[in-house]
């Protein structure tokens, strides 16, 4: 496999991709797809959170949290938010969550969007055997097929940042400088960590493809268990420090868990990491623990691809549809 | 073949019920009374031999034929239970974390755990009751379901008696391993109250289940984006994880259209008293669920039969990979 036939295939996928996510309906339908999803899962923590803050402070204090001007925050607010180890100043415990959790749609999209291209061409459309056929590399095939949900998701992400920054006040700010400016954060210092954690949650994707290979539809659930599990343990919607003590450490063997935690660094102000977990490292020691982490689940994933289509391809049952 | 198989297969059961002592009945046939009977004119001749006992009893068999998958068939693949059950508990656990983080009040876990455990139902009535016609079309049983010589209401009634049960035995393992595990007890409730509105929700979520599972009969891949479009943005209007109040008079109004809202809302009422800061009193909720009840299971058998009209109509009624 050569990486012309890599991209090549890469290429084809995303088109096929591209076609099958979208042209199932009317584009003001797919639009609203695309956005409604991604902003109901943020809207449910940001609820969780106004009703704590009438809560703590009175039922002034739930406007106060979506109508802050300037990212100050109420006594209620405030009381939530510092509830949980307190944040630098300007940056709420919502700011925290609602960043979080629309970085981890990327993550949602892109594993499980991977894995389910082996349910979706083997069950659901029975044209897995002309792709294995066709495509001079299937990783590529599977890559590309994801890169469909990838764009679908940049549109939810950013749609959903950009509410957050205009209606809900989250201090979110891009780093435009080419060079290291506060806590590091530079343009390519974001593209870089961007891109890398982006890479490690489709490593893990192409080896949940391979456990799908040798799955009947069910392969979807554990797919989407996967990814609630990386949610639980990510810290994408609370502080690590919140998890029991035996769970902590399964978080830090998350590469997803650097990844979200330096992204927040880098899009929120100084003083956005909550929690004492992670506090003491720096952007390049988020980096490389993410490396680190990444290349392991890389392997990991790859390996578990390769015994996959192996064992696949060795029973017979490649192309099998199993109705159930 | 002059004779038909409709006409073949009935003559055959008659016969069959004539052994076992039923009564010979003239009268309307079965076919003809459910609509099920292929086009054509009726074949002369004997009319059908089936009367009302016969009915019922066929749909009756209809019904637990197809909630038997459920009941029985649905637990038999273990995998299939760990993953339906650890599923809603990882989503719970994470909102737990998150009311936590945030110093929520210990009532707060337990609104969480009953929310996660009602996540059991809505998933039933989106995957297994709306979509379920479609996954039919696609694996090719639907033209079996409609040659069958039973209502078409005695298969969607099996499937949600089916589908309410295997939910139940869900629900109850997030509420008792989500209990256990954030060591939460839920306060003494009134168990006949609390039962009267868990079944009227069920009633009435079951109810929307078949009216979906109609309007599923038209359509084709976007079944699939639709189930996922109402998945969790409807968690968030029935705020299956915060009081619903919080959305406002007006929001919590619309979302209460959803027969999920009324019943964890009253349900959380019934717990918890006026900590769940109810949307409204409990016997109005339970007062619109019943009529929600009822609403929807007319409003299914009509739209059933509108839909199926369509779908022929359009020629795709088992048109697959639309």
């Amino acid at each position: 496999m050569t990486l012309a036939s890599f991209w090549r295939s890469a290429r084809a996928g995303a088109w096929l991709g591209w076609r099958s996510e979208s042209n199932w309906t009317d584009p003001f339908l797919f639009a609203l797809y695309s956005l409604v999803q991604p902003l109901a899962r943020l809207l449910i923590p940001l609820f969780m959170y106004l009703v704590i803050a009438r809560l703590a402070g009175g039922s002034g204090a739930g406007a106060g949290v979506a109508g802050s001007a300037g990212g100050t925050t109420t006594a209620g607010a405030a009381a939530a938010a510092g509830a949980s180890a307190a944040g630098g100043a300007g940056v709420r415990f919502f700011d925290f969550l609602y960043t979080g959790n629309a970085l981890f749609l990327y993550v949602g999209a892109v594993l499980s969007g991977m894995s389910w291209v082996i349910i979706e061409d083997r069950e659901f459309y029975q044209m897995i055997r002309y792709i294995w056929i066709a495509a001079p590399s299937f990783p590529g095939y599977l890559v590309g097929r994801s890169a469909a949900k990838l764009a679908i998701a940049t549109v939810s992400v950013s749609m959903a940042l950009l509410v957050g920054w205009l209606w809900l006040d989250v201090p979110l700010t891009i780093p435009c400088s080419w060079f290291p400016g506060a806590q590091g954060a530079s343009l390519p210092a974001l593209l870089f960590f961007f891109v890398l954690g982006l890479a490690a949650s489709a490593t893990m994707g192409l080896g949940m493809a391979g456990a799908n290979l040798l799955s009947a539809r069910e392969g979807g659930d554990r797919s989407e268990a996967l990814n609630a599990t990386l949610y639980l343990f990510c810290g994408a919607a609370f502080p690590l420090d919140v998890l029991p003590g035996w769970a902590r450490p399964l978080g830090l063997l998350l590469p997803q868990t650097y990844w979200l935690e330096g992204m927040r660094r880098l899009l929120l102000p100084p003083g956005a990491s909550f929690g004492k977990t992670l506090s003491g490292l720096d952007l390049q020691a988020l980096l490389e623990r993410m490396a680190v982490t990444g290349a392991i689940w890389a392997v990991i994933g790859v390996g578990l691809l390769w015994l996959g289509l192996r064992a696949a391809r060795g029973r017979g049952s490649l192309d099998q549809v199993t109705e159930h | 073949m002059s004779k038909t198989v409709w006409e073949a297969t009935t003559s055959r059961r008659a016969s069959s019920d004539q052994a076992q002592g039923e009564p010979f009945q003239a009268g309307s046939s079965l076919g003809a009374f459910l609509g099920s009977r292929p086009p054509g004119p009726q074949p002369p001749g004997r009319p059908l031999p089936l009367g009302w006992a016969h009915l019922i009893r066929l749909n009756l068999r209809a019904a637990w034929g197809r909630a038997y998958v459920r009941v029985i068939g649905a637990n038999r693949e273990l995998s299939w239970v760990f993953f339906e059950i650890l599923l809603p508990i990882l989503g719970t656990a994470a909102y737990v974390f998150i009311y936590r983080a945030m110093h929520a009040p210990p009532a707060y876990t337990g609104f969480v755990i009953l929310g996660g455990a009602m996540t059991a139902y809505w998933t039933d009535v989106l995957w297994s009751m709306a979509s379920q016609l479609y996954w039919e079309k696609e694996s090719s049983n639907l033209e079996a379901f409609f040659i069958a010589p039973c209502s078409r209401m005695a298969i969607l009634a099996g499937m949600a008696v089916g589908g309410a049960f295997r939910s139940t035995l869900r629900a109850a393992a997030i509420l008792f391993l989500g209990s256990a595990i954030f060591g939460v007890r839920l306060p003494p409730a009134n168990p006949l109250l609390l039962a009267g509105v868990f079944l009227l929700t069920l009633g009435a979520l079951y109810g929307l289940g078949m009216t979906l599972a109609s309007v599923y009969l038209v359509w084709g891949r976007e079944a699939w984006h639709i189930s996922t479009l109402l998945q969790e943005p409807v968690y968030l209007a029935a705020g299956l994880y915060f009081p619903v109040r919080a959305l406002g008079g007006i929001g919590a109004g619309l979302a209460s259209l959803i027969p999920l809202t009324l019943g964890l809302d009253a349900m959380r009422q019934l717990f918890y008293g006026a900590q769940a800061w109810g949307f409204l009193t409990v016997p109005a909720e339970m007062g619109l669920l019943a009529g929600q009840a009822i609403l929807m299971l007319v409003l299914a058998k009509v739209s059933l039969d509108h839909m199926e009209r369509l779908a022929k109509q359009e020629g795709r009624l088992t048109l697959k990979w639309q």
